[in-house]
């Protein structure tokens, strides 16, 4: 196999700062060769991938060398310029900021084309459909007009895998190209993905920080750490058996609902977002969050999560339905009970780094949130969520990623709430940090009685927190069960969330067989089951009327007939 | 797109009424009257005095008020007191010659504003950007009637490349068409340079930030990592982004071309509704000013609603939401 990229004793760092990011790294890679690049998240992955490119931004500083097909990239012909396209290209993370939203689709895939195929203006937009139908997007011909505001996600990602590939590289560098995405889109882009890839014998820099895909796109795997790489064991075994997920749930028993009154329950709430007849966002849900317990809200994006806990936390005002605090009714009533109740729901942020003041000292948030200062409360609060104390001096801009999501906690806890509403608060933060913040969680739970809400698109966070699963599609709940016995979640939606984790794929031969075409954007009025016209089990009645949330055993509710009559699902448990 | 319209126009509608209100009241209560500034000194004070009976200055603010709205409303806009005659025709002949030089200058002005700013964006930190940066900061702060007259001075008195004034020669009349366009041409040339020059480097420095701006964008970086040539990459990746709030600009810029018009046009004896509202300022001629401030004010207003309108069409994002949203 002849080398294509090698990367000797780079060193890339920023002035200013002490240490280089990258210290002397060495990475080679030959063509056809596929290869997965894991770190943590300021590990400078990418810093690595655009030194390769050399796009590195200016105020970065680099020594080593770059080397392409043996050649060093700074002096070929015609200079790195003449590289990029031809020879490597890059797939950016985030799917929206990744396409000029001035230009059409056709017209940044077929840009690609006709500069690095040679084709006219026809031939390349000939070429660029037929690029669209490759990667099973839907109706290429009028998707070559279709602006990317009006795409999903996964349909972006996809028109930017497109525009790489029309310069036909022989390596593609995919930096975090999934991270962005629900799993069930992620699995069908990484599908599209490795066939393409197999189809071109393009090489592949696949940059994540997430173990778990490794053996699903790459033959071999690389680490970074301490600005180094570190070889791994061949990447397509290396993960079989995955690893069951690590639970966090304490051992201290729960309260058992049926015994108390609920924190916090929501009765036939609606939310829409935009005018009475538009498709509402959550659509008629009841929920109930005991204390001392957790509740893990699943969906894909678009599901209506995030809107419901906004809606829960008097963030969103409902179109209909009750919101009720302890007992009191929190969501549309104005006055003092209304506001104290309120005031008990607390929710806690996926960017806690944007949810905090700025300008504002960490004590000074604390304070401010309680509405009164007593003497000690700053610093127990920092102990409570594992701080020290010294920290309520600092701005948030000099704290790290985990420790605002914990100031962010402290914050919800100094109001003394009743109900944290947890919006993907760990989705930003890396493997071992999201762990120690979903133990936190847990501890304060369980020692403060607080019912909480945890909202996420990853199973696996929500399985190894909570108690309790509800999973969610277009506004409505479709399933609810004990998280402990997720293996017989029963609706196909559920079962497909279920199978497309990466940890479950691994193990499964064929998965990139048939990818699905993603699914456009925004949401479509429905009468009957929203998922009607997609399902394994769909049949006439299922178009007609929207199937109630029936009980089928203690506290394991389904809303899907043809899935209840089935017998218990009989799998072989792949976690 | 339609209810939106409507709702604008009423908006307008309501600042032109409010505004010739304000105007009404203003001229009116300033210090002398048209009597003071027009007639001659001979007039004796009992002629004045008669005068001003007949022309209803007399009256009672309100009651003039009233009069002039309800002939307004029927077309009426009254004779010029200094020059007897209707005041349609004579801001008529105006209204032409203005928006000729205005609009001629703001693509001027556009044109100049954006190849400075690709230049300075293209050469960034380098000699051709300060240069450029330097050479528009030093017309923008130079007043518009001394460029004016330096212009002049310059092609119009040392080279004679271009005519010192007017809108056209004496014997335009004469000419066949063509050469008459020339000639129109050739006598727009220093006042719109004037107009455009002076501004443009506002502009470019907006647009050079925005052009910076969508320069660091990620999608640069992605059509860069594809091979797109740094040319391309600023004219038809990032120019777009930096022209489209340049549509929201051109309504705030179209007031400020009017008002340097009326400079402009003085220095340059073009007959446009600059020069006339000066000379019915100093004379008091109270139907004409309120004609000329009508018009303009109908412009600016006309401007920023195209503005806004035009900017909902060329933002694909803005397009398709409802109305309602900005």
């Amino acid at each position: 196999m002849n080398e294509l990229l090698r990367l000797s004793g780079l060193t890339v760092g920023f002035a200013g700062a002490a240490l280089p990011v990258l210290r002397g790294l060495d990475l080679e890679l030959a063509e056809g060769e596929a290869v997965a690049l894991v770190g943590a998240s300021g590990s400078g992955k990418t810093l690595l991938a655009r030194a390769a490119l050399g796009l590195l931004p200016p105020e970065a500083w680099q020594q080593g060398q770059v080397n392409w097909r043996g050649v060093e990239a700074r002096l070929a012909p015609g200079g790195w310029g003449a590289l990029r396209g031809r020879g490597l290209t890059w797939l950016p993370q985030e799917p929206l900021s990744g396409l000029n939203p001035l230009l059409t689709v056709g017209a940044q895939v077929s840009e690609a084309a006709r500069q690095h195929q040679g084709l006219g203006h026809q031939d390349a937009l000939r070429f660029t459909v037929d690029l669209l139908a490759e990667l099973q997007l839907p109706s290429p011909m009028e998707l070559l007009y279709a602006w990317p505001h009006e795409l999903s996600g996964g349909m972006r990602q996809r028109v930017l895998l497109a525009a790489a590939l029309a310069c036909g590289p022989e390596l593609l560098i995919a930096d975090e190209p999934t991270s962005n995405l629900d799993t069930t889109v992620q699995r069908d882009l990484l599908a599209v993905l490795d066939r393409a890839r197999r189809a071109r014998g393009m090489a592949l820099l696949f940059i994540t920080h997430d173990h778990d895909l490794v053996p699903l796109v790459a033959d071999r795997c690389v680490e970074i750490s301490d600005g180094r790489l570190v070889e791994r064991v061949s990447g397509r075994h290396a993960h079989e058996g995955a690893r069951a997920p690590h639970t966090v749930r304490g051992a201290a028993p729960r309260l058992v609902p049926g015994n108390a009154a609920p924190a916090l329950s929501a009765r036939a709430l609606v939310v829409r977002h935009g005018a009475a007849e538009s498709v509402p966002a959550v659509a008629g849900v009841d929920l109930d969050l005991w204390p001392g317990r957790s509740v893990g809200l699943v969906g894909e994006s678009a599901a209506g999560k995030s809107s419901l806990a906004r809606a829960l936390a008097g963030h969103l005002r409902p179109s209909s339905g009750v919101v009720s605090v302890g007992c009191v009714a929190a969501g549309s009533d104005r006055g003092a009970a209304a506001r104290a109740a309120r005031r008990r729901v607390q929710m806690l942020f996926q960017d806690a780094g944007a949810s905090l003041n700025p300008r504002q000292r960490v004590g000074d948030t604390l304070i401010e949130a309680a509405g009164a200062a007593h003497p000690g409360m700053v610093s127990r609060l920092l102990a409570e969520v594992g701080l020290d104390e010294a920290l309520a001096m600092r701005h948030p801009h000099a704290l790290s990623g985990g420790q605002r999501q914990r100031v962010a906690l402290a914050r919800c806890l100094a109001t003394d709430p009743a109900v944290l509403i947890a919006d993907e608060p760990t989705s930003a933060l890396d493997g071992g940090t999201r762990a120690r913040v979903l133990e936190l969680l847990t501890r304060v739970m369980v020692t403060r009685g607080l019912a909480v809400l945890l909202v996420t698109h990853d199973l696996d966070t929500a399985l190894s927190f909570c108690d309790e699963l509800l999973v969610m599609h277009s506004g409505l709940i479709i399933e609810r069960a004990p998280a402990a016995s997720f293996a017989l979640l029963r609706h196909p939606h559920s079962r497909r969330l279920l199978d497309c984790r990466p940890a479950a794929l691994a193990s499964t031969s064929g998965w990139r067989d048939a990818p699905a075409a993603p699914a456009p954007a925004g949401g479509r009025p429905f009468s009957g089951c929203p998922l009607a016209g997609a399902c394994p089990l769909q049949n006439a009645s299922c178009f007609k009327e929207l199937p109630p949330l029936a009980e089928l055993a203690p506290g394991r509710w389904l809303r899907c007939p043809p899935a209840s009559e089935l017998p218990p699902p009989q799998f072989i448990d792949t976690i | 797109m339609i209810p939106w319209l409507a709702r604008r126009l009423l908006w307008s509608l309501l600042m032109l009424v409010l505004l010739m209100t304000m105007v009404f009241a203003i001229v009116r209560l300033a210090p002398g009257d048209p009597l003071d500034a027009g007639a001659a000194e001979s007039v004796d004070a009992r002629e004045r005095q008669l005068l001003r009976e007949r022309l209803g200055l007399d009256e009672p603010l309100a009651g003039q008020y009233v009069r002039w709205v309800s002939a307004c409303l029927r077309g009426d806009w009254g004779l010029s007191l200094r020059q007897q005659r209707p005041v349609a025709d004579v801001v008529g002949e105006a209204v032409g010659p203005t928006l000729l030089l205005t609009l001629t200058a703001y693509l001027l002005h556009l044109a100049l504003a954006v190849l400075a700013a690709v230049a300075m964006a293209a050469y960034r930190g380098r000699f051709i950007d300060h240069l450029v940066g330097g050479a528009g900061l030093v017309l923008l702060s130079l007043p518009g009637f001394w460029l004016g007259l330096m212009l002049l001075l310059l092609f119009a008195r040392q080279l004679g490349w271009f005519p010192a004034g007017g809108l056209q020669s004496v014997d335009a009349a004469l000419l066949p068409a063509g050469a008459r366009l020339l000639d129109l041409l050739r006598h727009l040339a220093l006042p719109a340079a004037t107009l455009a020059l002076g501004s443009y480097m506002g502009t470019a420095r907006y647009v050079r930030a925005a052009l910076d701006e969508a320069m660091g964008q990620e999608f640069i970086l992605a059509a860069r990592s594809r091979g797109v040539s740094e040319r391309r990459l600023l004219w038809r990746h990032a120019l777009p982004h930096a022209l489209l709030p340049l549509i929201t600009l051109a309504g705030l810029h179209l007031p400020q071309l009017l008002g340097g018009a009326v400079v402009v046009e003085v220095v340059f004896g073009w007959p446009g509704l600059g020069r006339v509202s000066v000379e019915a300022i100093g004379a008091r001629d109270y139907p004409v000013i309120m004609a000329t401030t009508f018009l303009s004010a109908v412009l600016v207003t006309a401007g920023s609603l195209l503005a806004d309108a035009g900017y909902r069409r060329a933002d694909p994002r803005v397009r398709l939401t409802g109305p309602g949203t900005p």
